[in-house]
This record gives structure tokens, C-alpha cells and sequence, in this order.
């Protein structure tokens, strides 16, 4: 954002660590961020976006639920769920329109553009996808398992 | 952070369910979780009779029952939710050995009863009798105001529509001077931290009743966090119901001393206009990380001047100690002087005192600012990329208790409540717009502007490709966590110590980040071997990281191995 003018678009993916451990959870996991600058953005084009996504990714249609939350980085902010077993709700993204101190800081007028961002954990994905109960499988690295992809 | 059910419902008497609550809550960015404490019951403590005759009364909810030959009157009740059905009745016919359980004496004639027709139920039911359930929340970091009992009951009152009242107390407006023995002057270095200071003296006190009053000591011990000490168990009770600081001190063990207000390193007079004293010098201190207070000026039996005092303290100061103590969390200062009330209200119930003894004084009355903020109707649409009548946008700012100071067919101006620091700008403004109208209303529209994606970066390019030359070969991709252990990495590592320690690990196990890949590889390797896999072949491409001439250095690193027998491979 400091290098180009918008309008601008941008994907990218990393490890990222955090102090947590549990089923759904692993202290390292792979993030895809992503994030759109133009005029006339609003929050309205990230929910679409967002569910044409899963739409995609699943291959099916799949129920999700925009519900509120916090990020610093984004106002209004919001956390994708979606169903999965015995109807219970995961989060799987966390989105928002882009905070304006962040336009602020890199010399673009929020008065003009506006954007949105999303960030989602790839095994988590990978989890609902293939049906698994837990997240660690994913990092067991067995053979037999992962022969099937 | 742990907060009792019933403690909540006295504010927001809400009809759902603690599942239901949770669900709210978590639906709205608060981390909940509840569990239901058991109560243990001792055998010793455990009433089991023989009802030799009963009667029931006309309106079935209590019944004469002869037990022992003496005549008790009795509600019944046959669940563990305090919900009286009558079913029983025919079960009282069927059978002549009943057996109950006395579970609560109300007074010498009536008690609640759980009622079941063997010893083995009773006995599996024991075990098990809910006494509370606890919500177990995290709350978003922005929400500090919700981090206290009447904070959250009002959260969740505005979510499920539900009305809010506040406690109710008689505020005595008039303020008496005070005297030479208390003449207090306090330094204006501390407006960094403190917005105002809310004494109250309680003078020629007289210790009638002192004894634990129950309903702190139970709520405390449900929660985790009972003291020893009544006034320390005062004050953190008011703290969890208010989010208010208290003080509870002996007025005479104060007098020519200063008091200080610790945070952090600093530390900063509150009543004497001097430079910044040590903790040494015999000074009190009002708040320090860990307690609320120092135990040696706290009131005894012997105690004759009661000093109870709420400081009003700032939002960045708030922000400061609210890791050490996230209770603390008051903004208002009407919610200042109620809980300053209700201390009193708590003292009252051990110490006895004449009105006219009592003085409330008032210390740096600081105004908050409550700035106005601007909302275009415009902008909303703009944000949101749907239309929202204006009549319910100021409906919904009317249930978040904004006051709304000037309207027209533009715009808006309101003023914030002043629980609700964290809102600063039009946006944060939308924000709880919406989530009273809820996200499930924005539609959703196609983007309609085109650009295209970059190239994709040419590092990647490459690592793409030699996965793929990899995968031809038949190997197969493993990824393993980036972490390692001071063991492995003495093993694997080159240099000496040029490995990263982590400042919070999970394990020991994981304490390191690694500098080569093999560690795992080999890890992976023997956890295919003890399967039963004879042929192996893994790489796997990750970052490695290093400590280098002061710097941290992350590389792209490759491995892989072959295991197996030769015929195996071609």
C-alpha cells in the first residue's frame, strides 16, 4: 500500500505462530491474507467475495454466519463461522473493512477509497474440507495419510 | 474471566438460559464458555427419611408430611432447577416407604425438598445438584467495559433486548467540609491517572456485627478469588460488580502520611503535593499489581474512623492495569459513586455508625471530554454498501444510549456514553450500527472494477517448481512445526548457539526455533518406520532460522530422505 496507488490488490500466505494448542488449533499454521483498495468498496463486496470463496473452495454450498468482533486493523470487523459437525459453528476468517488510520498512515484519502481485508488459517480449511476431527493430523506427516491427496 | 449467572441476572433479569447466553455472547465477539459448579455435599450434612404419612394441599405446591412423628410443612419440588411439578402425586400413592431429601431450611416449619422413591437416586443425585453456573468470557480487547458485572449485564441486556436498571441507591448530593484531622490536599500531578477521587469517612464507628457476609464469601469462593480478610473480600466484590477501585482504610493510620497511587514503575502521590515517594517511607499504597491494598491499614474490631475512597481513574491509566487486574474497568462516574454506596451499604453491615458521622468529599473534579462525533448518513451506506432507514439508525444509537445533539437529512451529531471509551470515530459508530442490525442483512454485490492480480513473485516461481520435480520423483511433501529443542539442535546445529530462543513456549520441547530440517525429517521418518512403512521417501521446504552477527536470519532450506530397501525404488 505504500508503494502503489490504489486501486490495488493483494494475496499472500506465511507460517504464523501463536501460544495455542488444541484440537482445532496448532501452535503453527499457514495464513492466507488478502486485501482490495478502491473506491466505492464496501463491506457488502467482501461478503460477497467471501462466499463466493467458500462456494469455491468446498465445491458446495455451505452455511456461513457473519458475526461481530475485533481487529485493529479493521472497522467494522468480523468473523466468518460455518457450519460443520453436529451443527456446531467454527470460525474460520477473520474480515473488515480497512481501519482509516491505516489509509492515514500510508498517504491514501479514506474519503475516496476504502478497502476491505480478510485473513483465514489454511489448515483449518483443510480440516473442514476432508472431515477431520482433529488439526494435528495434519502435522503427524503419515504416509498413509497423506498418500491420499 | 469468571462471572456468576445469578450475580448477572440482578441487573438484566434475562429469561434465556446459560447455553443461550453463551451462544449470544459468542455471536458477538465474546469468547464464552460455561460450566456449572457441583456442589459437594458431606454425607454428615445429609437429612434421608422415612415420610411415614403425607397430605398434600389444595393448591399442590406444599404438603403436610409426618416423619419421626413430628409434622413438617413442606414444598416439594422434584428437579434440580427449582421447578415444583406435581407427577410425584401418584408415586406418593404407590408408594409407603418415600424417601427425601432435605436439601434447603427456610425457617423451623418449611423446607425445600427433593423428593425420589429409593435411597440409590438420592444417593446418584447427591453427587450431582448444580448449585451455580459460571460464564468463563473473554472479551474483545477493545470492550474493557464489559469486564465487570453491571458492564456485561448491560451488554447482554442491549443484545437480547431486554431492560436494564441500574442499582438503585440514594445519592446524598450535599457536600460537607470536611475537618482539620482529615484536611487532605492532593497534588494535580496525578491527572495522568486519576480523573477525580470520591472519599467517604465514616467516624465513631462501633464493630456490631463482624462476621463474613455470606453472599460475598459464597460469590468470591464460587469464582476463585476469596480472601481471608472481609474488607480485602469488600473490595474485590465491588470491583467485579462495578469495575470500581475501593479502598477500605483505617482513617487513623493514615493521618500525616502520604498515600500513593503505584503503577507500574512509577509511583505517584495522591495527597501531598511533594515529589514522588518511596514505598519505604512508610506511605500507603492504593493500588499496586498484585493487590488492592496494603493489609496493614486495613480496618480491625479496633478501628474508630472508616475511611472508604474511589478513585476515577483514566482510560490509558485503565488500559495500563488492566492486565494485572481485569476487573478493574469503570469509566463513569455516576457507576463511581454507586459502588462507593454500596460499599458503604457492605460496611454498614459490620460496623454501626451514626449518619451524622458520615462525610463524603470530593477530590480534582476533572471533566471528561466527551466529544461530539459527526455520522453522515452517506457514509454509512458508503461503509456498508446498504440503506438503513434513518428512523432505525436512531432507534439502534437510542438503545446504545447515545445522545443524539443534532439531526438533519444529512447527518448526524451524537455524543457516546461514557462507558464506551473505546469509540472514537464515525466508523467505530457504524460498527455498532450494524451489529444491532445485524450482518446478515448486508447483501451481498459483485465487484464491479477489474484489475489484475502481479506476477507472482519469482522465488516462489522456483520453489514451486522444485516441489513439483520432488513430487515426479515420488516423494512426498511433509510439513513439521518450526519449533526444536536445545537437544536436537546441539545435534543438528553447525555453530555453536546460533539458535533462537522463544520468550513463551508452550513446551520445553518446543523452546527453540529450528536451524535445519532434519530433526523433523528424521522425526517423520521414524513415526512411518514404527507404522509399518518400509519405503519412505519426504522433503520437505521451510525456513530455517538463525542468530547472526546480532541479526535474526530466516533461509529457505531443502531436505529430504530415502528409506527403505533398493528394490523398492526405481
Amino acid at each position: 500500500m505504500k508503494k502503489k496507488k490504489p486501486p490495488i490488490k493483494a494475496i499472500t500466505y506465511g507460517k504464523v505462530f501463536r501460544k495455542d494448542n488444541d484440537k482445532t488449533h496448532t501452535p503453527m499454521f499457514n495464513q492466507l491474507e488478502c486485501f482490495y483498495v478502491d473506491k466505492n468498496i464496501s463491506f457488502s463486496n467482501l461478503k460477497y467475495l467471501i462466499n463466493l470463496f467458500i462456494s469455491f473452495f468446498f465445491k458446495k454450498k455451505k452455511k456461513i454466519k457473519f458475526i461481530p468482533s475485533y481487529f485493529p486493523f479493521t472497522e467494522p470487523s468480523a468473523e466468518v463461522l460455518i457450519k460443520y459437525k453436529n451443527n456446531k459453528w467454527l470460525e474460520i476468517l477473520g474480515c473488515g473493512m480497512i481501519h482509516p488510520k491505516i489509509f492515514k498512515n500510508v498517504n491514501i484519502n479514506y474519503n475516496i477509497f476504502s478497502g476491505f481485508a480478510f485473513g483465514l488459517g489454511i489448515e483449518r480449511l483443510i480440516m473442514l474440507k476432508y472431515n477431520l476431527s482433529d488439526i494435528k493430523i495434519i502435522y503427524d506427516n503419515d504416509i498413509k495419510f497423506l498418500n491420499q491427496f | 474471566m469468571k462471572f456468576i449467572e445469578n450475580w448477572l441476572k440482578e441487573y438484566c433479569n434475562f429469561k434465556y438460559n446459560i447455553k443461550k447466553i453463551t451462544k449470544i455472547l459468542n455471536f458477538n465477539g465474546f469468547e464464552t464458555k460455561f460450566y456449572s459448579l457441583i456442589n459437594k455435599i458431606k454425607k454428615k450434612k445429609l437429612f434421608i427419611y422415612k415420610i411415614k404419612k403425607y397430605k398434600i394441599l389444595k393448591n399442590k405446591k406444599y404438603g403436610f408430611f409426618y416423619i419421626k412423628k413430628k409434622k413438617i410443612y413442606i414444598k416439594y419440588i422434584n428437579n434440580l432447577n427449582n421447578k415444583t411439578v406435581f407427577f410425584y402425586k401418584k408415586e406418593l400413592k404407590n408408594n409407603k416407604n418415600f424417601y427425601f431429601l432435605l436439601k434447603k431450611k427456610i425457617n423451623k416449619k418449611k423446607y425445600i425438598i427433593i423428593l425420589y422413591n429409593n435411597e440409590k437416586s438420592i444417593k446418584k443425585i447427591t453427587s450431582k445438584i448444580k448449585i451455580s453456573n459460571i460464564l468463563d468470557i473473554i472479551t474483545p480487547l477493545n470492550r474493557i467495559d464489559c469486564n465487570n458485572i453491571l458492564g456485561l449485564s448491560k451488554e447482554i441486556s442491549i443484545i437480547t433486548k431486554n431492560k436494564f436498571s441500574y442499582p438503585k441507591f440514594i445519592l446524598n448530593k450535599k457536600k460537607k467540609k470536611y475537618k482539620k484531622d482529615f484536611d487532605i490536599k492532593i497534588s494535580y500531578n496525578i491527572k495522568k491517572y486519576i480523573i477525580n477521587y470520591n472519599l467517604l469517612i465514616l467516624k465513631n464507628v462501633i464493630p456490631y456485627k463482624y462476621y463474613y457476609i455470606n453472599k460475598i464469601k459464597k460469590r468470591l469462593k464460587i469464582i476463585g478469588l476469596l480472601n481471608k480478610n472481609i474488607f480485602i473480600n469488600i473490595m474485590k466484590y465491588i470491583t467485579i460488580e462495578y469495575g470500581q477501585i475501593i479502598n477500605i482504610i483505617d482513617a487513623d493510620l493514615i493521618l500525616n502520611k502520604k498515600i500513593l497511587i503505584y503503577s507500574l514503575n512509577k509511583k505517584i502521590s495522591l495527597f501531598n503535593n511533594e515529589k514522588y515517594f518511596s514505598i519505604k517511607n512508610n506511605n500507603i499504597i492504593i493500588y499496586n499489581n498484585y493487590d488492592f491494598i496494603n493489609k496493614k491499614y486495613l480496618p480491625n474490631k479496633k478501628t474508630k474512623n472508616i475511611l472508604i475512597g474511589a478513585p476515577l481513574l483514566t482510560e490509558n491509566f485503565i488500559f495500563k492495569i488492566n492486565k494485572n487486574n481485569k476487573y478493574i474497568s469503570n469509566f463513569n462516574e455516576k457507576i463511581q459513586i454507586k459502588a462507593l454506596k454500596k460499599t458503604e451499604e457492605l460496611i454498614n453491615k459490620i460496623y454501626f455508625y451514626k449518619k451524622k458521622n458520615k462525610y463524603i468529599y470530593n477530590y480534582i473534579k476533572i471533566l471528561n471530554k466527551n466529544e461530539k462525533i459527526k455520522i453522515l448518513y452517506k457514509n454509512i451506506y458508503n461503509l456498508l454498501g446498504l440503506k438503513i432507514k434513518k428512523n432505525i439508525i436512531i432507534k439502534i444509537l437510542n438503545i446504545l444510549e447515545f445522545k443524539i445533539i443534532k439531526k438533519n437529512y444529512f447527518f448526524l451529531y451524537i455524543k457516546k456514553p461514557k462507558w464506551r471509551q473505546d469509540l472514537k470515530i464515525e466508523q467505530d459508530i457504524i460498527e455498532e450500527i450494524i451489529k444491532i442490525y445485524g450482518y446478515k442483512n448486508i447483501l451481498c454485490k459483485p465487484i464491479k472494477t477489474k484489475i489484475l492480480l502481479n506476477k507472482e513473485n519469482n522465488k516462489n516461481i522456483k520453489i514451486k517448481k522444485i516441489k513439483k520435480d520432488f513430487i515426479n520423483l515420488g516423494y512426498k511433501e511433509i510439513i513439521n512445526f518450526s519449533f526444536s529443542n536445545l537437544k536436537t539442535e546441539k545435534i543438528f546445529s553447525n555453530k555453536k548457539k546460533n539458535y533462537i530462543n522463544l520468550y513463551n513456549p508452550i513446551s520445553k520441547e518446543t523452546s527453540i526455533l529450528r536451524t535445519s530440517l532434519l530433526p523433523g525429517l528424521f522425526n517423520t521418518l521414524l513415526y512411518n518406520i514404527k507404522r509399518q512403512n518400509n519405503s519412505i521417501k519426504i522433503f520437505e521446504i521451510g525456513k530455517c532460522f538463525f542468530f547472526e552477527k546480532n541479526k535474526i536470519k530466516e533461509k529457505n532450506i531443502i531436505s529430504a530422505i530415502i528409506y527403505g530397501y533398493k528394490y523398492n525404488f526405481h
